[in-house]
């Protein structure tokens, strides 16, 4: 091959050999051992850098937010009286909730396990994926819900290696989770936009949905149990000739400020 | 020191690559460094610094794993040769032109494995659309351009291998 020399050209070919061969030891498992020593070595430099992340951009971030804080203080004032309003009456649905199931003596919803992980790092590059320090270890498995504080959902469990996993984000384009609207009922899919937000598509043409309602998981998905809050519908999008109509919808977290999260065990 | 180094640039990559993301798009230390050491001229090029931080990284944050690592060994190579036949001239033009060429192969190399994998039901596959081509695309570009120079520099500045054939700007 011109330009490239023989000794080059064996080197190629050697360490494209040992690639496949490490391919080939990971389809059988073989590689998880070597996964964990990388994740332990690497860990201390993970939280290393994190720890320096979150005190430049915290820094940076904190002063970028105090020129918006009079609008978001009187907002909040706002948002927080009218949730006062409804926490009162949930109560009192709550009380009559329960007074209704010891008289029919039906069960209340089990509560889940939880295991916190810290988020270990975040790979845009390939995918919308974050890295967990919880693995199999933990009782983790594929597939396995991940919620923030608040049962927020963020996305589920995709790879588990002993002592470290890989969770995907429900920003990511792959991801596709059943959700249903809270006050409409309104089922649909709610699916990543290439990591910039979330999209609830699939909801028929005639469902009347609202901008502000709450969109929540509808237990439909394995893994993922019913009634974890997915965000709230920003904007509707219809169109003419189209069967399904669709909503962007805004998470209520901010995924990319998550340190810590917590993965349901079944 | 290469291990550390490496394991340095897996940290970077994963904590603070993120915060410099546009429209989702992050930077790619590993494949900025892989064009920087494929178009840097140098005699004395040792395989290990660009296949050690590569396979760590994909131990730890490849989906699937190999996908990573065979399409940079593949572009580093790729890239290495075109370097040695077509852009002897290394001007900046020239080393654009060749990050530009790097940055499409990778994408060639990484869309049909990543695809290939997905089908066993190893990872995700990736989904073209025209986000891929008016964004994602430009903006890899436009990073891999920025982090290859720097990289391409900081080789020249620490004349990592003291062998007097460094790669020179005109």
């Amino acid at each position: 091959m011109k330009g490239i020399n023989r000794s080059k050209l064996i080197n190629f070919f050697v360490i494209l050999a040992v690639i496949l061969l490490l391919i080939f030891f990971n389809l059988r498992g073989l590689l998880v051992a070597p996964k964990d020593i990388v994740f332990f070595v690497a860990n201390p430099f993970l939280k290393l850098f994190g720890a320096l992340d979150k005190g430049i951009f915290g820094t940076w971030n904190f002063f970028v937010a105090l020129k918006d804080l009079n609008i978001e203080n009187a907002n909040l004032k706002n948002e927080n009286a009218a949730l006062l309003n409804e926490v009162t009456n949930l109560k009192e649905s709550a009380r009559e909730n329960e007074s209704l199931r010891q008289q029919l003596g039906v069960a209340g919803i089990k509560n889940q396990k939880l295991v916190m992980a810290e988020v270990a790092g975040y790979n845009p590059v390939l995918g919308q994926y974050f890295l967990i320090d919880k693995g199999r270890n933990d009782g983790l498995y594929i597939n396995m819900a991940v919620v923030a504080a608040g049962d927020f959902f963020v996305g589920r469990v995709v790879e588990v290696n002993d002592n470290f996993s890989k969770a995907l984000l429900i920003s990511d384009s792959n991801s596709s989770v059943n959700t249903i609207t809270m006050e409409s009922r309104v089922a649909g899919v709610v699916k990543g936009n290439h990591g910039l937000g979330i999209v609830m598509e699939m909801i028929p043409i005639d469902a009347q949905i609202k901008i502000g309602e709450t969109v929540l998981t509808s237990g439909l998905n394995d893994g993922i149990p019913k009634d974890l809050i997915v965000g709230k519908i920003t904007d509707i999008v219809k169109k003419e000739n189209e069967i399904f109509q669709s909503a962007t919808v805004v998470p209520f977290v901010d995924f990319k400020s998550l340190e810590q999260v917590f993965v349901l065990i079944r | 020191m290469v291990f550390l180094f490496s394991i340095l640039a897996v940290a970077l990559q994963l904590i603070l690559m993120p915060r410099l993301a546009i429209l989702g798009i992050a930077p790619d230390l590993m494949l900025g460094w892989v064009l920087a050491f494929a178009i840097w001229h140098s005699e004395q090029k040792k395989e290990w610094f660009i296949f050690l931080p590569v396979l760590l990284f994909d131990l730890l944050a490849g989906r699937p794993f190999g996908v990573i690592t065979i399409s940079l060994w593949l572009v580093f190579f790729f890239t290495q040769w075109l370097t040695s036949i077509l852009f002897k001239k290394s001007d900046f033009p020239a080393v654009v032109s060749l990050v530009l060429i790097g940055t499409v192969f990778y994408e060639i190399c990484r869309f049909p494995l990543t695809n290939l994998f997905a089908a066993w039901r190893l990872g995700e596959p990736i989904e073209l659309s025209a986000f891929y081509f008016y964004a994602a695309l430009p903006l890899a570009f436009f990073y891999n351009t920025v982090l290859s120079l720097f990289f391409i520099w900081v080789l020249n500045k620490i004349n990592l291998f003291n062998d007097g054939s460094l790669f020179k700007f005109k």
